[in-house]
């Protein structure tokens, strides 16, 4: 028994190790993160009002890649948001910001590339811890 | 009633523009502008609405406590009927940590399989809402809450203020975590509160 302590010791602190990171790891982030699909707001909105469940199976937690003209610009208690048009006066594409101040040098009518984790369809479609 | 006073009014006003199609009278177009801006004011709607609504919870034991934010919840209030509703996506509830938004996501909730909250409700006495000055009344709003795929009853006290000509509704509640079938492995049982505190505050703008 005594001869295996040092190996015994060495996956213990491997697996406390690994417990440690896992415990406190970082969010996945969408800065600096390839994107999965890269979409327009029009399309994107048209695969979930075509078939919604298809639609969340396709996308639902990957990180999307929009270009789109921003419709409105909304600061929030937490974080910020806006929206990009989606060519429907219904629904549009939200995509929401961590940072209260991520959207100052933003206005109405920009064209913004934006990269976002989709979370599906309420009445717009909405991304969420998103980068520019 | 809103769509009966722009036909009237329209009416009216399409009969003084025939009637009077030679006359350049000042009397006349004065009259067709006050006509024209009744019919506006009486087609502001009676829907609010908003996709920016804060829907947050907060789990509180001894051993840790737990807040996750959701900031793009659907809520609408019709004050015709007292209809009170709003939708959240669960994949949009933020954590502080990491692996705890996971677990909550793949295994407590369930969200590729669950993606939606929703709650469909009734406000009991909307009738004291009154829109057209500031103020705060607290009421009382009952309906089914929607989670997990389960579906329960729900009532709960609100506040609806009106802040110029905006509403903005704030309710506080609790659910338990058994009643919507999540289930949470004993290993982590300590550390999640059975009760959960919901908390909305949303700010809705008159639908248009």
């Amino acid at each position: 028994m005594k001869k295996f302590l040092p190996y015994i010791l060495v996956v213990a602190l491997g697996g406390g190790f690994i417990g440690y990171y896992m415990y406190n790891k970082p969010h996945n982030e969408t800065k600096g993160a390839t994107s999965d699909i890269i979409i327009s707001p029009a399309d994107l909105l048209k695969a979930y009002e075509t078939d919604e469940a298809a639609a969340d199976v396709a996308y639902l937690d990957k990180i999307l890649e929009v270009e789109g003209i921003v419709k409105s610009i909304n600061t929030l208690d937490q974080g910020s948001s806006l929206s990009l048009d989606a060519g429907s006066e219904m629904s549009a594409i939200t995509c929401e910001f961590e940072a209260a101040d991520a959207l100052a040098a933003v206005k109405m009518g920009d064209k913004v590339k934006i990269k976002g984790f989709c979370t599906g369809k309420l009445m717009d479609i909405v991304l969420v811890r998103c980068s520019m | 009633m809103n769509t009966d006073i722009d036909v009237i009014s329209f009416f009216i006003v399409d009969l003084f523009l025939f009637t009077n199609l030679k006359n350049e009278n000042m009397k006349q177009s004065l009259y067709i502008l006050v006509l024209l801006l009744i019919n506006v004011t009486y087609s502001s709607g009676q829907k609010y609405f908003t996709k920016n609504g804060h829907v947050s919870f907060y789990s509180d034991t001894p051993l840790e406590k737990i807040e996750a934010n959701n900031k793009s919840s659907n809520c609408v209030l019709d004050l015709t009927t007292g209809k009170l509703e709003f939708a959240v996506l669960i994949k949009g509830f933020q954590f502080e940590r990491a692996l705890m938004q996971e677990h909550f996501n793949e295994n407590y909730l369930e969200s590729s399989k669950f993606p939606k909250a929703s709650f469909k409700g009734q406000i009991d006495n909307y009738t004291k809402i009154d829109v057209s000055k500031n103020g705060k009344s607290t009421v009382k709003v009952s309906g089914d809450l929607t989670l997990h795929g389960i579906t329960k009853k729900l009532t709960t006290d609100a506040v609806i203020e009106v802040k110029d000509g905006k509403i903005d509704a704030d309710a506080t509640f609790n659910i338990k975590v058994a009643d919507f079938n999540i289930a949470i492995p004993s290993l982590v049982n300590d550390k999640i509160a059975k009760s959960v505190k919901v908390k909305v505050d949303a700010t809705l703008d008159v639908l248009k």
